[in-house]
């Protein structure tokens, strides 16, 4: 088992406060969903977790497995086993998905690194996520559809096989079909690898697909409550509103 | 395919079909020019490749009607100075690849579109470890001529690159069509600078032009260090791909980019 913890974090960005006193511990097996207004801080808290530098931690650590990662470059940590989805993919001219995934693949596995096996890893994966294979030997995401990118950020954690998974607004830019694919996917990668998975959303229907273990409520840069998954229904009927009290505690 | 290699102030015709003349005058002392001119009569391709030159370059193309010419030029050297001239027919149509490695370079290219529907495609890609001066000039001298110019270069060490590209257009040329898209990389802190100039005095005309200086985006180097790729190798990637958008990998353009970023 691994853990992911986050304690006590406080995050700045040019002078600005965003995460304040933050904490959230996640096992690998489970499924933690934060859900929040927009500019509360659920990007930054993922960029943070992942070692984005124009984010300045204050005070805190971020622990995995009991050892500090907050010295840790980006690659380091995600080499490590941590995995953000992003919110928003860029497009990278010049650079083919193909080429990308194996650079990525030999720095993670060294002398272990199969070109035959990624060849046919990569294939079947890009079938399995009803994907244009096609797309294997075009620029990362360039030309790409918002739900084409956000198919891409799953074929790439098929890929990687990270122990832990942030995807932020997996859900948003997709049409209802995506929306299906991507959600059974990342279940299905759950089931069949050592996975915990920290989803950032703000819609209920994402959650229809996977089933979080925890809910949490974020707001001003903070956990202001956490529950099962009935939490969303209260959400659903009562928009944030009825938080925002808690908020200021 | 034609080869020419140019070692040494030495010119080589390593390859040659019927397809193209190659004449050349090699200079007398090293304070003279070697010359090159090279007719292309019919469609075919070349590829040229210096190496370890010193010296200054005089070369000229002339594309004859309806030709269809290739050039591939591969150049890793320390210093040069070079003058370029093509010459283009009607319905004639040129593509050219440059890759080069060179410390010190001034090059100068004069692209004269003389005959009707005559059209230049023009692929630079340069790494600058000093001073790298380009003067592009492209002068539309008949109607329905196209230029489309793309020139990308990354800084290195000591490298700094200019690049001022002039599209000249005159009254009664009608329908041209031409672009220009300039991309410098610096990796160091050196100054470089872009100029387009487009002088077009013709209202019928079709023109584009970009121009961007600067690093590589760094929310791009944050996604891809994400994927768990240290930041050198991201570089490598970046750079290659800018540096090959256009240009096959050969085994001398690997053995330049190794050395700089392997
Ligand atoms: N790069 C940045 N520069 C300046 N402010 C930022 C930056 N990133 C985020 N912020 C600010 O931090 C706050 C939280 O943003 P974000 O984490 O994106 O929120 P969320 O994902 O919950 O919508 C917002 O007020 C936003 O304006
Ligand atoms: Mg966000």
């Amino acid at each position: 088992m691994h853990t992911l913890k986050i304690e006590n974090l406080t995050v700045s960005i040019e002078d600005k406060i965003i995460l304040k006193d933050f904490n959230l511990t996640i096992h690998t097996g489970e499924v933690h969903a934060i859900m929040g207004p927009n500019g509360t801080g659920k990007s930054t808290l993922s960029k943070v977790i992942m070692g984005d530098l124009n984010y300045k931690v204050i005070k805190g650590d971020i622990l995995y497995d009991e050892h500090s990662i907050l010295e840790m470059t980006v690659d380091e940590r995600a080499r490590l086993g941590i995995f953000l989805g992003m919110q928003m993919p860029l497009e990278i001219e010049g650079v083919t998905n193909a080429d990308f995934l194996r650079t990525a693949l030999h720095e993670k596995e060294g002398k272990d690194f199969k070109l035959m096996s990624f060849i046919k890893e990569l294939n079947q994966t890009v079938e399995q996520l009803k994907m244009d294979s096609e797309m294997i030997h075009r620029s990362i995401n360039q030309g790409f559809s918002g739900g084409e990118r956000k198919k891409n950020e799953i074929l790439q954690m098929y890929l990687l096989k990270p122990t832990m998974v942030l995807l932020d607004e997996i859900d948003s830019g997709l049409d209802v079909d995506s929306l299906k694919v991507v959600g059974e996917n990342v279940t299905a990668y759950k089931e069949t690898h050592e996975t915990g998975i920290l989803l950032i959303t703000h819609y209920q229907r994402l959650l229809d697909y996977i089933k979080p273990d925890f809910v949490h409520i974020m707001m001003h840069g903070r956990i202001v409550k956490s529950g099962d998954a009935n939490l969303v229904s209260i959400i659903e009927e009562n928009g944030y509103e009825s938080f925002e009290e808690a908020s200021h505690e | 395919m034609n080869k020419i290699k140019i070692l040494d102030s030495k010119l080589e015709i390593v390859d040659s079909d019927d397809k193209l003349n190659i004449d050349f005058v090699k200079p007398y002392s090293e304070f003279d020019v070697l010359q090159v001119k090279i007719v292309v009569r019919k469609s075919t391709e070349l590829e040229l490749c210096y190496e370890e030159v010193d010296s200054k370059i005089d070369v000229s193309f002339v594309v004859e009607q309806e030709a269809v010419f290739h050039l591939f030029e591969v150049r890793k050297c320390q210093h040069l100075k070079a003058q370029y001239t093509y010459n283009l027919e009607e319905n004639s149509c040129i593509e050219v690849t440059k890759f080069y490695d060179v410390e010190l370079l001034k090059e100068l290219d004069l692209i004269q579109l003389n005959g009707a529907y005559a059209s230049i495609t023009y692929h630079l890609n340069t790494i600058a470890r000093g001073s790298n001066r380009f003067d592009i000039v492209t002068y539309h001298n008949a109607p329905h001529t196209t230029s489309n110019l793309i020139n990308h270069g990354v800084t290195v060490e000591e490298g700094s690159i200019s690049f001022q590209v002039t599209s000249v257009v005159d009254q009664g040329i009608k329908e041209c069509n031409l672009s220009q898209n300039n991309r410098i990389i610096t990796l160091n802190h050196k100054k470089c600078n872009i100029n387009p100039i487009l002088l077009i005095e013709e209202n019928e005309v079709i023109a584009n032009h970009s121009a961007s200086i600067g690093k590589f985006n760094p929310e791009i180097v944050f996604y891809l260090m994400s994927r768990g790729i240290p930041e050198k190798q991201v570089l490598h990637l970046l750079i290659k791909g800018f540096l090959l958008e256009s240009v096959p990998e050969t085994d001398l353009i690997h053995k330049i980019l190794e050395q700089y970023w392997g």
